[in-house]
């Protein structure tokens, strides 16, 4: 393949985005407005930090798209190339300007509009248009009692117990393969061994999947899903099929189990957007599926469990570890509160207790807080409601994890971090569904679960 | 000085939603209209929570108070050619 005319090789198990960065080319395209440096961060097609046009698609994400030979890949809002763009000399000047941006420096006379327009648009707008044919057509329809969106640790777990339970189950998943988060963490918790009796989260998400599937559960990975419609009965999602096709998807069900997860609150430093800084779903899926291997020491930005696992997990790897730090939001303790670096990031500035100090590190990997996705929940017509513990919104429900008569929320998107947590509650979403669809025979086992649950509050893990 | 940006989609800096704040903007769905923050690719995965704190933190209102704008379908991008073929059928 090829990335700005450039020649690069790319093995099986690349994504566009790690074929990219082995071959040292970390800055994909800039941004909109102040032409910043622009690449891979969530490693989950979510943050739309990498997208790329490849074969005059624009708009690709790098990171959901497989490498195939042949591809040619060219960086966006970027000239002439990625890494040297003269209209960066704006992110220098914005200074000058008003920070309203774009809008306010348009002169009023309306003569010049439209010569002020084309200037505008040569500088900020994603992508060229297309000049390579996509493929999108038909439409794929399935029916089922109930569709579960998200084939993450209580997605699976939900969608065993549902199918084992004779329900007919189609599960919708946006990555590649399932498992959500817990996949790409193969340490050991002790919750999980102890209670569920499963040596990690990895082995618990092949388990329950393994059970979903055997009981007859349909999974549709590389699917979105976009929209719901509780009272039609019908979710809207598509497949990504390649880089430029994909087909409608129609799933109409009866009950609908919402667990789609959760996004990475980022973390708030200087240069906070440069390449090199990313979320940590991105590096473990960089590690554990392209088999990536950071050269240049890694750095910490977070805190409690999530960033102390992270911080064995890439210990085992051989790579060494600086922290975890806090950001500038942090009230006290050592913090980064800028990253500097060419390319992509050199070094980071901690401070602690007055001091200021350097610190070389090749990246920088954000494990803060949790972002609940409450999209799909919001647009069914739950109540969003901040939640203090979680320091996010989580969709406002019952007991029995409903937030409609007919819809079921449960894992990290209602608010249950932990391992434990996110399987507990999505056994719990799948016996309350069974009950509410005149299965009593589950009620015990939903009273026990739920009583379990109330002792852990929502975002409390 | 570098920027600590809080809107990776629109370019749109702690620095830039602080002013705005001072300036009298107090409602999220303001903000968003001013400065473009959500409107990008990402649909507000990444900021509109940290906007939210940020907003409760310079104007004392409490979080559980500030509305968050109304989510309207697609959740995900789609491509229109996904919508617009997808009555067609296939050859």
């Amino acid at each position: 393949m090829t990335f700005d005319g450039k020649h690069l090789n790319a093995s099986e198990k690349d994504s566009v985005a790690s074929a990219l960065m082995k071959a040292g080319f970390y800055t994909f395209s800039r941004s909109l407005k102040y032409h910043r440096r622009r690449g891979y961060r969530c490693g989950r097609g979510y943050c739309r930090g990498c997208l790329v046009e490849i074969n005059g698609i624009p708009n690709v994400p790098a990171c959901m798209t497989k490498a195939e030979s042949g591809m040619k890949v060219r960086s966006q809002n970027a000239f002439p190339s990625a890494d040297l763009d003269f209209f960066a000399i704006l992110d220098k000047l914005s200074g000058l300007a008003s920070y309203k941006g774009l809008y306010e420096g348009l002169p009023g006379k309306w003569y010049v509009w439209p010569i002020a327009w084309r200037f505008v648009e040569r500088l900020v707008g994603l992508g060229r248009f297309p000049t390579g044919k996509g493929e999108y057509g038909g439409e794929e329809r399935y029916e089922a009692d109930v569709v579960v969106v998200g084939g993450g640790l209580s997605g699976l777990a939900a969608a065993a117990v549902l199918a084992e339970a004779g329900m007919n189950v189609v599960l919708v998943e946006s990555m590649d393969r399932v498992g959500g988060y817990a996949r790409l963490d193969p340490l050991e918790d002790t919750g999980l061994a102890e209670i569920h009796g499963y040596s990690s989260p990895l082995e618990a998400v092949k388990a329950l999947e393994r059970r979903a599937r055997d009981a007859g559960a349909t999974m549709l990975t590389s699917t979105d899903a976009y929209s719901i419609y509780p009272a039609e009965g019908i979710l809207g999602a598509y497949t990504r099929v390649s880089y430029n096709r994909g087909v409608h998807v129609v799933v109409r069900a009866k009950y609908f189990v919402l667990t789609p997860g959760s996004y990475e609150e980022p973390g708030l430093f200087e240069n906070n957007d440069m390449p090199g800084v990313m979320y940590e779903y991105g590096l473990r899926r960089l590690i554990l599926d392209h088999g990536f291997r950071p050269e240049e020491p890694v750095a910490i930005v977070g805190s409690g469990w999530r960033a102390a696992r992270l911080s064995s997990f890439i210990a085992s790897k051989g790579v060494v570890v600086e922290g975890p730090y806090g950001d500038i939001s942090s009230a006290s303790g050592s913090r980064i509160v800028a990253v500097y670096g060419g390319r992509k990031v050199g070094e980071a500035i901690v401070v602690s207790e007055g001091s200021r100090r350097r610190v070389r590190v090749g990246y920088v990997v954000v494990a803060k807080g949790l972002y609940p996705a409450v999209e799909l929940a919001a647009q069914a017509g739950a109540r969003l409601r901040f939640n203090p513990n979680l320091g996010a919104y989580i969709p406002e429900y019952s007991e029995d994890l409903r937030i409609l008569n007919n819809v079921f929320v449960a894992g990290s998107a209602a608010g249950y971090t932990s391992y434990t947590g996110r399987l507990d509650s999505g056994l719990l979403a799948a016996y309350s569904l069974l009950v509410v669809a005149g299965r009593s025979e589950y009620a015990g086992k939903a009273e026990t679960l739920a009583e379990k649950l109330r002792l852990r509050v929502a975002g409390n893990g | 000085m570098g920027k600590v940006i809080v809107c990776f989609c629109e370019d749109v800096t702690l620095d830039e939603i602080r002013k705005a704040i001072k300036e009298g903007y107090r409602d999220l769905e303001h903000l968003k209209r001013l400065l473009g923050i959500g409107t990008g690719p990402c649909q507000g995965k990444q900021c509109l929570i940290t906007v939210a704190r940020i907003l409760a933190e310079d104007t004392g209102i409490s979080v559980s108070e500030i509305r968050l704008p109304t989510f309207r379908p697609p959740a995900r991008p789609v491509p229109l050619g996904v919508l617009a073929g997808a009555g067609l059928e296939e050859e």
